[in-house]
């Protein structure tokens, strides 16, 4: 059987990297006593893969992986069991099973949602920063192109990557490309801060991930239906 | 926490693994400090155990310490523990562990850190207690001034006692009485109550016990192992870290007597676990964690009364589940080929071994027991059952080495190699690759060895040269030890009280991570001996007379003087010892009540 199961991280479990998190889904799945299929092999891992990585630090709302299991499970006992299982920072939100013709999470993604929190020191450094995003946004609009520079350090021009950008009473909402071409939040992120001037630190906290399922963009537990 | 963005592994320092204990109501916090880095620290069974013991009682709370990396040392305020972020000054006691030499600038790093004054006698009553235990306290001495009190042997039971002790006496009597009344427990050990006179050439000439601390200080140890509490529910961490599996400790103790190793004679008597002991504590971890791999733990698992049918009945069992089982420590000897299928049967993984020295005559010097036909027909069980990568554990530098025996390791490596290719293709598995680690000995207290000189470094780095020349051979590779940090162990390993002085100015002058290739300076131990007119070889590589008083005679670990003088003697002479399950070799634990000698 094939599920999909959505989770959350938080607080200390931000800071786990793509490389443990599947190590710590493993070793829940194991404690919970959930039957999954292996890899053949002579190393024999637990056929299981991520819709898409997050990075060191960043929380979530919404994250998915998929594994097989040898029979057919109760998907309400599995949430369950894999809760009962797993620290508070880490929970399950839900599990639903996908057919075998659905393709791998990983090769359908479309967009992430984020939310960064600019933790200001007060109204002034809010200000700024509310200042450096319509800025911003404006440029976009108006140009259709901006560029700017990535985590390695790559021109890139973010504009057609930006799929939503809202600021809302303390935090910005974004939703940006994640299939073959992605944005990380924090390149964003670190753009607001140059064209503002200021250092401050932020939280990123991705609110869903998103994917093509039948020539639609949906929510990634829409694919069970 | 926004600190975390800019610092490698941040998971290092946040805690909140899943089994980790929090308590509000403890009346004594307890620190449990390892003196590296976390990866380090959550991979020794000893801090597992120390951490279920301790928690266990419902009035004392303990907490991790590890040391935090470069990156955050600089950027922290106070050293903190993981559990309740409870900064290291405001624990009551602080337990360290003293696993090996080349931690002991991490030991003054953490107390620094930790805004804890790093001499003992600069603490005052609202410092805590500061305790060190472990390996290293066969020869606690270097460490004298830093530390209030060690335990000398296992810690489950005294650390209990300790806090209990505390818990009476500390904040009614204050600290002197406290460190007292400890003195007088079975297995503890405050400096402070003894001083050492030296003769004019600098060795020991007396330790005079003060304040009615015993003369000799006793190791204590846990006489019901089989029952004694183990790892039910360790902490699993998120990330990975250096073990990262199930360990179950299943015998304490060796039978073996190799004459150089330390862990062999202080971990006496040698106590079992039985097999349905074993078999309940590792269910219970695997529900606990999750983990796909089972480690069992032991000085030389082949001793273990039969061993294959553990380890048979936990393959079987875990079959379904995925989760291998392997054994860290096998003597060539032992490894049967019965064993060697089961223990491929869910990954195949390579196999290890220890020969320790290449030729028969060294192999019988250090008391080593095993022939070379052994060693043959065991890697020949394990090719047939499918293992292509091995790794063989030698040491350099061992008492009445020649050349000629180094020449035989060679030999040895070669025919290990060559017997993988006699073996018809369709039978063995692709190519070999042999790892050959090669260490440099380092006479150890408490040991045949300890009044030998070591190699000089020299030497040690010529007969490198020599090695690395000859085994220049296709599919081997092969890795040594640097010299100048086997040179400093040696040091502090029989060093006395003074060296307290090195540590600190080497400390002062930014010894770090000794352990760590990329932070060790033997250059700045070399300042802090000139500066301190130390002289290190004085240590390291002088032979000692048989009537030398050691700077760690006070320290009983229970292993009887005139024993050790014999083997050193019958090592002279290339005369062996029978393990004690064969004929007890009267080592002094018969005082104890051991019984090993009576025909077992």
């Amino acid at each position: 059987m094939r599920l999909c199961v959505k989770y959350s991280r938080e607080n200390c479990a931000c800071y786990i990297s793509h490389l443990d998190m599947q190590r710590t889904f493993g070793r829940a799945l194991r404690r919970g006593k959930i039957n999954v299929l292996f890899s053949l092999g002579f190393n024999p891992h637990i056929r299981m893969s991520f819709a898409s990585p997050l990075s060191v630090g960043y929380a979530t709302k919404g994250d998915y992986f998929e594994v097989m299991t040898q029979e057919d499970e109760d998907i309400s006992q599995v949430k369950e069991k894999l809760n009962s299982v797993l620290t508070k920072d880490i929970r399950i939100i839900s599990v639903i099973k996908i057919e075998e013709s659905v393709k791998k999470l990983m090769a359908i993604n479309h967009s992430a949602a984020y939310e960064i929190n600019f933790l200001w020191k007060n109204d002034f450094e809010c200000g700024i920063i509310k200042d450096a995003i319509k800025e911003i946004d404006n440029k976009i609009c108006e140009d259709n192109v901006y560029l700017t520079k990535d985590r390695k350090d790559r021109e890139v021009d973010i504009s057609p990557l930006i799929y939503e950008m809202k600021v809302n009473e303390s935090n910005l909402y974004v939703r940006l490309a994640n299939s073959q071409v992605a944005l990380n939040p924090a390149v964003l992120a670190e753009e607001i801060l140059k064209v503002g001037h200021i250092n401050t630190p932020y939280l990123i906290v991705r609110q869903d991930c998103f994917c093509t399922y039948k020539g639609n963009v949906t929510n990634f537990e829409e694919i069970g239906n | 926490m926004n600190i975390l963005k800019s610092i490698e592994k941040p998971a290092r320092y946040t805690g909140g693994e899943l089994n980790c204990v929090y308590k509000t109501d403890a009346k004594l916090n307890f620190a449990l400090c390892f003196a590296d880095v976390y990866e380090v620290g959550m991979s020794h069974l000893g801090i597992s155990i120390l951490y279920e013991v301790i928690n266990a009682h419902k009035d004392i709370y303990a907490q991790r310490v590890f040391c935090p990396w470069v990156d955050m040392q600089k950027n922290m305020d106070c050293l903190c523990s993981l559990e309740m972020q409870t900064p290291l000054h405001e624990f009551q006691m602080i337990g360290i562990n003293l696993s090996y030499e080349m931690c002991y600038s991490n030991v003054l790093a953490m107390l620094d850190l930790g805004k804890i004054p790093l001499k003992a006698k600069d603490r005052g009553e609202d410092m805590p207690i500061v305790v060190g235990g472990g390996a290293c306290t066969v020869n606690p001495e270097p460490l004298a001034e830093f530390f209030d009190l060690f335990v000398i042997g296992e810690g489950e039971e005294i650390t209990i006692k300790l806090c209990e002790l505390y818990l009476s006496v500390y904040s009614a009597e204050g600290r002197k009485e406290f460190l007292e009344q400890a003195a007088q427990l079975r297995g503890v050990y405050v400096p402070s109550l003894y001083e050492v006179v030296y003769n004019a050439d600098n060795t020991v000439m007396e330790i005079i016990p003060q304040k009615n601390a015993p003369s000799k200080i006793k190791k204590c140890f846990i006489e019901d192992f089989n029952n004694a509490p183990s790892v039910t529910k360790p902490v699993l961490p998120y990330i990975s870290v250096v073990h990262d599996r199930c360990v179950a400790e299943i015998m304490r103790g060796c039978s073996n007597g190799c004459r150089f190793c330390q862990a062999g004679y202080i971990m006496r008597p040698i106590r079992i676990r039985n097999e349905e002991n074993i078999k309940a504590n590792i269910e219970k971890v695997i529900n606990a964690t999750g983990y796909d791999e089972i480690s069992l733990s032991s000085l030389s698992a082949g001793d273990y009364p039969n061993i294959s049918r553990l380890v048979i009945d936990l393959v079987k069992q875990y079959e379904r589940q995925r989760v291998s089982v392997s054994l860290p420590s096998m003597r060539m000897d032992s490894y049967i080929s019965e064993l060697s299928m089961a223990l491929q049967q869910i990954r195949k993984t390579g196999i290890t071994f220890a020969p320790e020295a290449g030729s028969q005559r060294l192999r019988d010097i250090i008391n080593k027991n095993i022939t070379e036909e052994e060693i043959l027909n065991t890697a020949k069980a394990a090719y047939e059952s499918g293992v292509n990568s091995v790794k063989l554990y030698f040491m350099i530098g061992l008492p009445y080495e020649t050349y000629e025996d180094l020449d035989e390791m060679v030999e040895l490596i070669k025919k290990i190699r060559g017997l993988f290719y006699e073996i018809p293709r369709e039978k063995r598995s692709g190519y070999l690759t042999i790892t050959v680690s090669a260490s440099c000995f380092v006479p150890k207290a408490c040991t045949a060895f300890m009044w030998e000189a070591q190699d000089t470094m020299e030497s040690f780095k010529e007969k490198q040269r020599y090695l690395k020349e000859k085994l220049h051979i296709k599919g081997v590779k092969f890795n040594y030890h640097d010299v100048y940090t086997s040179f400093l162990e040696s040091v502090f390993a029989r060093g006395d009280r003074k060296l307290s002085q090195v540590l600190l100015k080497a400390y002062e002058n930014g010894a770090k991570f000794d352990a760590w290739r990329e932070f060790f300076s033997y250059n700045i131990y070399k300042a802090a001996f000139e500066e301190l007119n130390i002289d290190p070889h004085f240590y390291a590589d002088r032979q000692r007379d048989d009537t030398e008083i050691f700077p760690f005679e006070h320290i009983d670990y229970l292993i009887s003087k005139e024993f050790l003088l014999k083997e050193k003697k019958k090592a002279q002479k290339c005369e062996v010892t029978k393990n004690c399950h064969e004929k007890c070799a009267v080592c002094g634990l018969q005082k104890e009540g051991c019984i090993r000698g009576e025909n077992i």
